[in-house]
């Protein structure tokens, strides 16, 4: 077994433009997944982290680098090679309604999994496995007949995350799945995922902007700027010493709960860069620097 | 974010709405228009399949003398031709031959058009661009000219009606189908079948392609409509199997007495016309009824 469950080594993923210059969404992201570990990827809109999880998950083809899982080079599988490593590795998305099949019932969409990897035959016993899963994360058994626009959105997303664990992953890949919540559903998913955690000994990429799911969930936390990881480490080494600036102005720019606390800094104002590039040129690579226990931050 | 965990309880007990079954069926009853076309169809496969089975007289005998109007004292209740043969009697056995025609050209120009519209749609690129090609090559093909050259060489047997009629009428098909998959391949759910590990061939025929059905559905009720008229038109120029007179042909039989016989030539184009017309009531009513999202409204 390898030491790390996922590892990515320099991914890079740019897409060309017609006019020759070309948007750099992800440049020379080396990250860890450890087993049974959450590792929350932060930053703000546009800044990659969804194409990463693409990326992760083989749905988009990297422009350069390595995704290992397990050790083992995904990078250039085609579909039938990589579906034995799907088995291992299942993607949660953003918007749980999108992401079912309109026309099929919520047992079908859990079910599908299964047969495809030919792990079970219609029947019976497909049917006792998808009700089991869907007890597991707190749905009725006859929630399989209905459609999913019979359901709320916490329970579309429940559905996602039992569809996500047929196949019992090690490494479920979070993309923003509970940013399209209301709160209170957000953190009966969140509670949900962490037991799942707990129970199956998952490990979480865990995509997200919202710095309070982070603070729960995440053990290790790596913040992207522009499509590079600019600091990343230990939930509290990130959260108590943010050392790159622009980790320090996301945290200042979430809200604190307390009215009575006044903010010490000013907030972020203006908008990220873009991270297009005309043609020839390229971002400048960060160089990250160790400054406390696996706590990396790129120099400034 | 601490006192998160108090507020929650695991499972998800809230109310959900029934489980309905057979819903679809039900929103199509809803639709008084469709249920109207579903029996006018009905009644008009009857006419055509059943009745014949009971009325073996010979279609193409003499029963009274020529032009004899409906509903003369002592004649075929519909009238006769100008050849003195009973115009209800040729109509009921023609309404098989347009139907069979209409119904295997709206099968074949369906397959072509879907499949050609999938694959285009789902691979975009090189393929896309090629099919496409192909696509308006076939589009800009004068249609009714294209049929009888068609026709006019090899023949006028059903096959090569069916054929002629597919061949000029997919294009619009595949542009619709193909159009829907670019829609619906840039989905999550279609993202999500991927991330399972699906084929590409599952994703289309499995999670694709019915989610386009509202629109083929609706389409092939249409298309067959079309051929129908198709099927009409030609037979009216001639081109059709004069040993199985369907309603076109028989319409281009009576034409020329349809200032003083003009029985024989409206019966059958009005059998046409309320075919073409229970079909596209049937398909509005299917396209209420296959749509999940519509249910429950």
């Amino acid at each position: 077994m390898s030491k790390y469950l996922l590892e990515t080594e320099g991914l890079t993923k740019t897409f060309p433009l017609a006019d020759g210059s070309s948007v750099h969404a992800v440049e020379n992201v080396s990250i860890q997944v450890n087993h049974s570990e959450t590792l929350a990827i932060v930053g703000e809109s546009g800044c990659g982290k969804s194409t990463l999880a693409n990326l992760v998950c083989r749905l988009l083809d990297p422009t350069s680098g390595r995704v290992k899982l397990n050790g083992e080079d995904i990078t250039s599988l085609n579909t039938t090679a990589m579906r034995p490593y799907r088995r291992e590795m299942q993607m949660i998305f953003q918007d749980p309604y999108a992401s079912l099949d309109p026309r099929r019932t919520v047992g079908d969409s859990v079910s599908e999994p299964l047969l495809i990897h030919g792990q079970a035959k219609r029947g019976a016993e497909l049917q006792d496995r998808v009700a089991s899963l869907f007890s597991k994360v707190g749905l009725q058994e006859d929630d399989m007949e209905r459609f999913p626009h019979q359901f709320s959105g916490g329970q579309r997303q429940r559905v996602c995350i039992a569809r996500a664990l047929t196949l019992a992953p090690k490494l479920v890949i979070a993309d923003e799945s509970v940013s399209a919540l209301d709160v209170s559903v957000q953190a009966q998913v969140i509670n949900l995922m962490m037991d799942l955690q707990d129970e199956m000994k998952l490990s979480y990429l865990f995509i997200t902007h919202d710095l309070a799911v982070v603070e729960r969930m995440a053990h290790r936390v790596a913040v992207m700027y522009l499509g590079q990881v600019v600091e990343i480490g230990p939930r509290a080494a990130v959260f108590e010493n943010p050392t790159h600036s622009y980790t320090r102005k996301l945290l200042d720019a979430a809200p604190i709960a307390d009215p009575r606390q006044r903010r010490e800094r000013p907030l972020l104002t203006g908008e990220i860069p873009s991270p297009r590039w005309p043609k020839g040129e390229a971002p400048q690579l960060v160089n990250l620097v160790e400054v406390g226990d696996g706590h990396l931050v790129a120099k400034e | 974010m601490t006192t998160l965990r108090d507020t929650t309880t695991l499972a998800d007990t809230r109310e959900r709405p029934p489980i309905e079954r057979y819903q679809g069926l039900r929103m199509f009853m809803a639709n008084k228009a469709a249920v109207l076309g579903a029996i006018l169809l009905g009644v008009i496969l009857i006419i055509s399949y059943i009745l014949p089975l009971f009325i073996t007289t010979d279609k193409l005998a003499y029963v009274a003398s020529r032009h004899t109007p409906p509903l003369t004292e002592g004649g075929p209740i519909l009238g006769t031709d100008y050849l003195g043969r009973d115009v209800a009697l040729i109509v009921m056995h023609g309404g098989s031959t347009t139907l069979e025609v209409a119904g295997f050209a709206a099968l074949l120009i369906i397959f072509v058009g879907a499949t050609i519209g999938a694959f285009a749609g789902y691979y975009g690129g090189m393929v896309d661009r090629v099919l496409m090609k192909v696509t308006e090559f076939f589009q800009v093909l004068p249609g009714l000219l294209f049929a009888l050259v068609v026709v006019a060489l090899f023949g006028a047997s059903t096959a090569t009606i069916v054929i002629a009629i597919g061949i000029v009428s997919w294009p619009p098909i595949a542009r619709q189908t193909r159009s829907e998959f670019m829609k619906q391949k840039g989905l999550e759910y279609v993202k999500a079948a991927k991330a399972i590990g699906a084929s590409n061939a599952r994703i289309i025929l499995r999670t694709i392609l019915p989610n386009t059905f509202p629109i083929l559905i609706v389409q092939s009720t249409l298309t067959m409509g079309a051929a129908i008229l198709f099927e009409a038109g030609l037979a009216f120029l001639g081109l059709g199997d004069p040993n199985n007179l369907s309603w076109g042909y028989y319409v281009g039989l009576n034409r020329q007495y349809f200032l003083t016989n003009w029985w024989a030539v409206s019966i059958p184009g009005f059998m046409v016309f309320l075919t073409v017309l229970s079909l596209s009531l049937i398909g509005d009513g299917l396209q209420d009824a296959i749509n999940p999202k519509l249910r429950g409204r």
